[in-house]
């Protein structure tokens, strides 16, 4: 009864044999929320260099930490409990000692290992030459616990690739086969994505099912207008915000990776002109509208 | 845990010791549910991180008790070798149960039959409350009056005690050595069945629903051999045919073959379409038992306003 990723709110197998991944999952969309850092967080990391790079010296503690289970979904549950709890009150909001950083990582790791591996012990998380008592592990943990209000059963965007890809009507021989390698590169994808600040802002649904229609662009380009709307067609899915992350993954594509990763620059930038150039042009198309304060919104629309 | 004040011991509920408090910063009143934790030198044990993350978010429904925070209070420093700590789960605190309210249609002053229309309210509420816990794949496995509280006023229900798993294993006896009641135990289960699924909860809302009809228990067995002889005598001794695979069921003996009553007789006072629910949820077979979000569209609550929920 290890806990999935793909499944965060079942218990147990019950469900899962006969599990109809068409209906709209519809407690999830609604509790996604509280599993996100909080709104501040992104803007908070974009501007202080201390606390990005809080954040990045954690990240890299927790790669070190779990790359004995060599279990990917471990890794990423341990960085969303650690972005959840760095983005919480009981975070000082300024550059922390490595070793804080280090207990709060293992903290993560051995609470996200209890959750995916309950059989594991916390003495097997620690690395040769540093040394927390157990009490000491123990009592951050309940610290991490406390301020995530434990909700461990984090709801990521593995939580919606089912419901996404059932709403793909492939008209191919095999559609088992494309929807099966749509799901493995989305997976591969949104483990990349968790590293990179600019994705903090989008909730999990949101970066599914922009990372589904990122792969569908590449794999099967013929139906990506058709998953497009089907995917903007579910009520809980904000159009905008999803087109925007598209965008976001698109832009992340062509920039290169490595170049991209832990940047806190976002390419929004050069989209900031309005223009229509609909028409004769097969491109997409992009307008911005400054509707929201803090930031603005973009949206992709294909003519 | 000095931001609550206890006020009194309320019970002793299947996990340990439930306290009315109230919370010293807003004067509200509170349930805390006092469980002990078997601690070693791993911090908090897996399965009460997963199963208390697990109610945590079945608690989001309004048909289930609100947990509204938990307290792990670890062992002192000074006291380390003491290998316990505390874990307290914070829940709404609600001032009546379903028993309590029935009882008080049975006895005291003025005792009278519950309204057939908060019957129906009442039922619905648990029904929506069960489909909630089951669409999370949580089976409650002890589903009865005294843990489904009421806000009076309010005609609101909400079930309470959600049993989980390993942490918090539904028990024979509970924590005060008092026989865990059998009258809402499923067939299946009486019968030892290994693997039981969601019907087992339409079983006891089955059995909750006659109770409330008739002020009193449906079967009321005082051990398992009796609690299925109540049974039997009522819904006649099932066959195989009526429940294949029955027969071979781990405790299953050679019965009495009762034939099956009329069950309206039991719940004379029920209307039709209630007695024609009721039939569903006591079906032998659990496969064939309606489950809780198919119930909510039986016709027994069409008269009923269903916006309110």
């Amino acid at each position: 009864m290890e806990f999935h990723l793909e499944h965060p709110l079942s218990h147990s197998s019950l469900h899962n044999d006969d599990a109809d991944d068409n209906t709209l999952p519809l407690p999830l969309f609604l509790v996604e929320f509280q599993h996100m850092p909080s709104s501040h967080y992104f803007l908070t990391l974009k501007s202080s260099a201390s606390l990005l790079s809080n954040r990045n010296f954690a990240i890299s503690s927790i790669t070190q930490y779990s790359r004995k289970f060599d279990d990917p979904s471990l890794t990423y549950l341990a960085v969303n409990y650690l972005d959840r709890f760095l983005s919480s009150e009981d975070m000082p909001q300024q550059q922390s000692k490595h070793w804080v950083l280090k207990l709060i990582s293992l903290s993560c790791v051995s609470l996200s290992a209890k959750m995916r591996k309950p059989e594991t012990s916390v003495c097997d998380l620690q690395v040769e030459g540093e040394m927390f008592d157990a009490q000491t592990i123990e009592r951050m943990e309940n610290v991490v616990l406390g301020a995530l209000k434990w909700r461990m059963r984090s709801v990521t965007p593995f939580s919606f690739f089912s419901f996404f890809i059932s709403l793909f009507d492939l008209k191919e021989e095999d559609p088992s086969l494309l929807k099966h390698s749509l799901r493995s590169q989305a997976t591969d994808l949104t483990f990349n994505l968790q590293h990179d600040i600019k994705f903090l802002e989008y909730k999990p649904s949101v970066i599914a099912g922009a990372a589904l229609l990122f792969n569908s662009s590449e794999l099967c380009p013929l139906q990506f207008q058709c998953f497009s709307n089907r995917i903007c067609q579910c009520t809980y899915v904000n159009k905008e915000e999803l087109m925007e992350c598209y965008k976001a993954i698109q832009e992340r594509d062509a920039i290169g990776v490595e170049e991209n990763e832990g940047s806190s620059e976002t390419a929004v930038n050069v989209l900031d002109h309005q223009f229509s150039s609909c028409g004769e042009s097969e491109k997409s198309i992009t307008i911005t509208a400054a509707s929201s304060p803090k930031r603005r919104k973009t949206s992709t629309r294909r003519c | 845990m000095e931001k609550y004040e206890k006020l009194e011991k309320v019970g002793e509920g299947t996990y340990g010791k439930v306290y009315k408090a109230v919370e010293k910063s807003t004067g509200k009143l509170v349930a805390l549910k006092k469980t002990r934790l078997e601690i070693d030198d791993e911090g908090i044990p897996p399965t009460a991180l997963r199963e208390i993350s697990l109610l945590q978010m079945l608690s989001t429904s309004i048909y289930v008790v609100r947990l509204l925070c938990v307290e792990h209070v670890l062992r002192s420093a000074e006291n380390s070798q003491s290998p316990k700590s505390n874990l307290y789960l914070v829940f709404e605190y609600l001032d009546t149960d379903l028993k309590k309210f029935i009882d008080s249609h049975r006895k005291g002053a003025n005792p009278k039959p519950l309204d057939p229309s908060l019957i129906q309210k009442l039922m619905y509420q648990l029904c929506k409350g069960v489909a909630h816990c089951h669409s999370h794949g949580v089976l409650h496995r002890d589903l009865k009056p005294q843990n489904l509280l009421l806000v009076k006023d309010k005609e609101l229900l909400k079930i309470a005690d959600l049993g989980l798993g390993r942490t918090f294993t539904v028990p024979l006896k509970s924590y005060t050595h008092e026989i865990v009641t059998l009258w809402y135990r499923a067939p299946e289960v009486l019968l030892g069945s290994t693997h039981y699924s969601t019907a087992v909860d339409i079983w006891s809302v089955g059995c909750i629903f006659a109770e409330m009809v008739r002020r009193q228990a449906l079967f009321p067995g005082d051990s398992e051999f009796q609690q299925l002889l109540h049974i039997f005598r009522l819904l006649g001794t099932p066959t195989e045919e009526q429940w294949p695979g029955v027969s071979s069921l781990r405790d299953w003996h050679v019965y009495p073959k009762w034939e099956p009553q009329d069950l309206t007789r039991a719940v004379p006072s029920l209307c039709p379409q209630g007695v024609d629910l009721l039939m569903k949820m006591l079906k032998y077979n659990p496969a064939e038992r309606i489950a809780a979000k198919t119930a909510l569209d039986h016709p027994y609550f069409d008269s009923l306003d269903k916006s309110q929920f």
